[in-house]
């Protein structure tokens, strides 16, 4: 089946890293991916956004209103991005505070029938003593939601054959803090 | 065969190492930079023997690989679509001479633009040039590309362009991994004046040579796989279509995936030969539709080059947009407009869901501009300068440092070198109305390097008067972190003669140079005060000043070892001057105490921002005695951490 994710965050929070674990993880379960990443000036503490398809298809840029998922890494790049959901696709967002979203969107999010799953992925990250974790936090929650297209054992397979050995155990423990949440709210 | 997921350019490397290239050169540019470290990491991975470097611009980087493949090597030069202006005088010459080894010029276009001063088209210029160019629509696409690059080069004598788009060198895709070419090529310069030094006379025989080549490609590429069509099931060879598509590069996977969408079936034919055109096989695609979309970017140079336009659409009758990306959020509504017009389609879909404008135009969301980095040199030099020069125009340059616009010490940005020139211009303009201007140029050490020292010649030799502050950060940051002629670290790691800019600058006749590190914001303003002297004494001329501070992404050391954590105290009035003044991503506005804030997620402890409240409200936490300070340097405790 063919998903299109969108990732989205701040530089410095590990987008791209989450977006090479994806598609590693998609390529080594035989499919094809194609995506689209920004560089240069927009790295120097902006926005940054990332296109991921997985599947069929070559196009690396993901039209508005057609992601299936919309992985965010900060509340305000959530909001920025989530006319690329679509409807009846699923928001996920690192956000402390549990308050996500704004009244502002819960209306719109239920006619558009989008999910939004909330996780505090930093405070998972600080909890483990490392702030950089929380992009693997984020995607083992992720991998809870229904209709995700990438399985919690693959994803943990492609994170040992990309992240350095001496990062592993972190990242795993990261990784399964993020499933279990998961587990439990869904 | 190995899968592997890499990046456009890292595509494009492995299609180079593929084809056995011998020698590669380049200049680092957004959205090229990624192509020649990829090219090194195989060459160190597989123990090739290929010569890489970082040339000091694209004309020499173009010229280096250009005789290499005149010695019959295999060799590319890569760069970003301004950098072949740079590069230009060689290439249109090139395209004379012909080559021996394949030699392809790589240069990557901005549709956006994203990161670079012009949305200008490497297709037109290929024209202009006349050399073949081939325009991939992916990564995998650009890898095999390559290859057939390499392959026309050698049989035609000719250089071939790649132009990948932003969204090839920066897309990311599976691709096989295909066998590398180790075969040897010798060097094997065959003298030959009358192409290698032809003068006037054999000049015109070389064009008319070239355009007997490019003839012979067109006819070529008439049949050639590189272009390819796609008809709906149900044709015959006289069926007429309402509506046909021409597309290359990355809109032609994009009208892909807007035509599955929209359940339409259209004749499509994909071009990735776009110069010289198969014109032949254009014009029978368009005769056989009643209309043809042309979606090609960032300019028109198929469209340019079809004789009868009247049933095409395409940006030269306004159908598409003549500036930015096209996107499919861009194409979309394109799309909708034309299929409606042909009635293939007549639902009207909106593009986008109104909802979430209006939804979030009441949730205030951060702006995220760019900024200059916490602990940034640059920063530090700026304050000063802005200290120091209340009233001078402030020309600068291409880099990290452009984002001087924050702190308002940056007028101008025209091209690479320019700060240099434009200081010039500007100084002769005032001075004709016998006014001598206040005038401060920044330039980065790598955009100096780059085409900055003959601007400076030129300056001294006319008797130019400003101060120019060469903003020395030891690296080329803006593009990675690639060295330049100042340092002694080549591109593959080598040992390579260090060039010191010191030198470069005295070399250029001027008598006033100082070097001076704008941490240190006394002593820099004392030194630029110095410069400005200089220009307005007697013997007076250029006053060139180099602000060292290592880049804060590139070396942190310096501050590391000599931390300096800044509060701000409770007495803060919220008067916003040092956001303002100096401009730092980790000083912040509390709108809920008006006060401002040190954010410690980004703050770097460099301590710089003290001077910017000329309060005194931001102040040194807990500041260590000199003894303190001297144990902790001496500690081995940073380290065990």
């Amino acid at each position: 089946m063919d998903s299109k994710i969108l990732l989205a965050g701040i530089g410095g929070q590990g987008v791209l890293f989450a977006h090479q674990v994806l598609a590693d993880c998609a390529v080594a379960a035989g499919l094809n991916v194609t995506g689209a990443e920004t560089h240069g000036m927009s790295q120097r503490g902006g926005s940054v956004v990332s296109h991921l398809k997985i599947g069929a298809g070559s196009a690396p840029l993901i039209r508005q209103g057609t992601a299936d998922f919309l992985l965010a890494f900060d509340a305000a790049e959530a909001y920025r991005n989530l006319s690329f959901v679509r409807r009846g696709g699923t928001v996920i967002v690192n956000y402390a505070s549990g308050d996500f979203p704004n009244e502002k969107v819960v209306g719109p999010l239920a006619n558009l029938h989008v999910a939004a799953r909330v996780l505090d992925a930093d405070g998972i990250a600080r909890r483990l003593g490392r702030v950089s974790a929380a992009n693997v936090a984020l995607l083992g929650f992720a991998c809870t939601c229904d209709g995700f297209p990438l399985t919690r054992e693959a994803l943990r397979d492609a994170l040992a054959r990309i992240v350095r050995p001496q990062f592993l155990e972190l990242n795993a423990q990261a990784f399964d803090a993020g499933v279990n949440a998961g587990m439990e709210n869904s | 065969m190995t899968q592997q997921v890499v990046l456009g350019n890292e595509a494009i490397a492995r299609g180079l190492i593929e084809a056995g290239v011998s020698v590669a050169t380049a200049y680092p540019g957004t959205p090229s930079s990624e192509i020649l470290p990829a090219v090194i990491e195989w060459k160190k991975k597989l123990g090739l023997n290929i010569y890489v470097e970082w040339s000091v611009n694209e004309k020499v980087a173009l010229e280096v690989a250009l005789a290499a493949s005149w010695a019959g090597k295999r060799a590319v030069v890569a760069m970003k679509q301004v950098g072949l202006n740079v590069a230009s005088d060689p290439l249109l010459s090139a395209a004379y001479t012909g080559v021996v080894g394949g030699f392809v010029v790589i240069s990557c276009d901005d549709p956006g633009p994203y990161s670079s001063q012009t949305e200008q088209d490497t297709r037109l210029f290929a024209i202009f040039a006349k050399v073949p160019v081939l325009d991939p629509s992916t990564p995998r696409e650009a890898q095999a590309m390559v290859h057939a690059a390499f392959a026309l080069s050698e049989k035609y004598r000719v250089p071939v362009i790649l132009r990948p788009a932003m969204r090839v060198s920066h897309a990311r895709q599976n691709i096989t991994l295909d066998e590398v070419d180790a075969s040897p090529r010798f060097a094997k310069f065959k003298k030959d004046p009358a192409r290698w030094a032809a003068t006037p006379r054999y000049r015109l025989v070389l064009h008319k040579e070239l355009n007997e080549k490019l003839a012979q490609i067109e006819a070529e590429f008439e049949t050639s796989s590189l272009n390819s069509e796609t008809l709906p099931h149900s044709h015959t060879p006289t069926t007429r279509y309402p509506l046909g598509i021409i597309a290359s590069g990355v809109p032609y996977t994009t009208a892909c995936e807007l035509l599955d969408e929209f359940d339409v079936t259209v004749p499509l034919l994909k071009i990735g030969t776009v110069y010289p055109l198969p014109r032949q096989r254009v014009s029978d695609f368009i005769a056989r539709c009643e209309r043809v979309l042309i979606l090609e970017e960032p300019d028109a140079a198929i469209e340019y080059q079809i004789a009868d336009r009247r049933n095409v659409l395409g940006r030269l009758d306004g159908t598409i947009p003549n500036a930015g990306e096209l996107s499919p959020d861009a194409l979309y509504p394109v799309f909708a407009r034309v299929l409606a017009d042909v009635k293939l389609y007549v639902a009207a879909t909106p593009a986008l869901d109104p909802i979430w404008n209006e939804a979030l135009k009441s949730v205030p969301l951060p702006a995220r501009p760019p900024r200059l980095c916490p602990g940034c040199g640059h920063r530090s030099a700026f304050y000063s300068i802005r200290r120091v020069f209340p009233s001078a125009f402030f020309a600068s340059d291409i880099g990290c440092y452009t984002l001087g616009t924050n702190l308002r010490a940056v007028d101008t940005c025209l091209d690479m070198g320019a700060a240099i020139t434009v200081a010039t211009g500007l100084y002769h303009a005032y001075k004709l109305d016998g006014k001598q201007q206040s005038l401060v140029a920044t330039i980065g050490d790598a955009t100096f390097i780059h085409s900055g020292i003959t601007g400076l010649a030129n300056a001294v030799h006319t008797g130019a008067r400003f101060v120019l502050v060469i903003l020395d950060n030891t690296t080329t940051a803006m593009t990675g972190f690639q060295p330049t002629l100042d340092q002694t670290r080549l591109a593959d790691g080598g040992a390579g003669a260090r060039v010191a800019i010191p030198d470069l600058v005295r070399a250029c006749g001027v008598k006033f140079l100082r070097e001076s590190d704008p941490y240190y914001q006394d002593d820099f303003q004392s030194v630029l005060k110095e410069a400005e002297a200089f220009t307005q004494s007697d013997e007076g001329g250029v006053a060139v000043v180099i602000a060292q501070r290592p880049c804060v992404l590139y070396d942190r050391s310096p501050i590391d070892e000599h931390p300096i954590k800044v509060t701000v105290t409770d007495e803060c009035d919220g008067c916003k001057y040092c956001l303002v003044a100096f401009e730092c991503p980790a000083l912040v506005m509390n709108a809920a105490t008006n006060k401002v804030e040190v954010d410690r997620k980004i703050c770097v402890d460099c301590g710089q921002c003290i001077d910017a409240c000329y309060k005194n409200f931001i102040v040194e936490t807990n500041p260590v005695t000199i003894f303190e300070l001297a144990e902790k340097v001496g500690s081995d405790q940073r380290i065990a951490e």
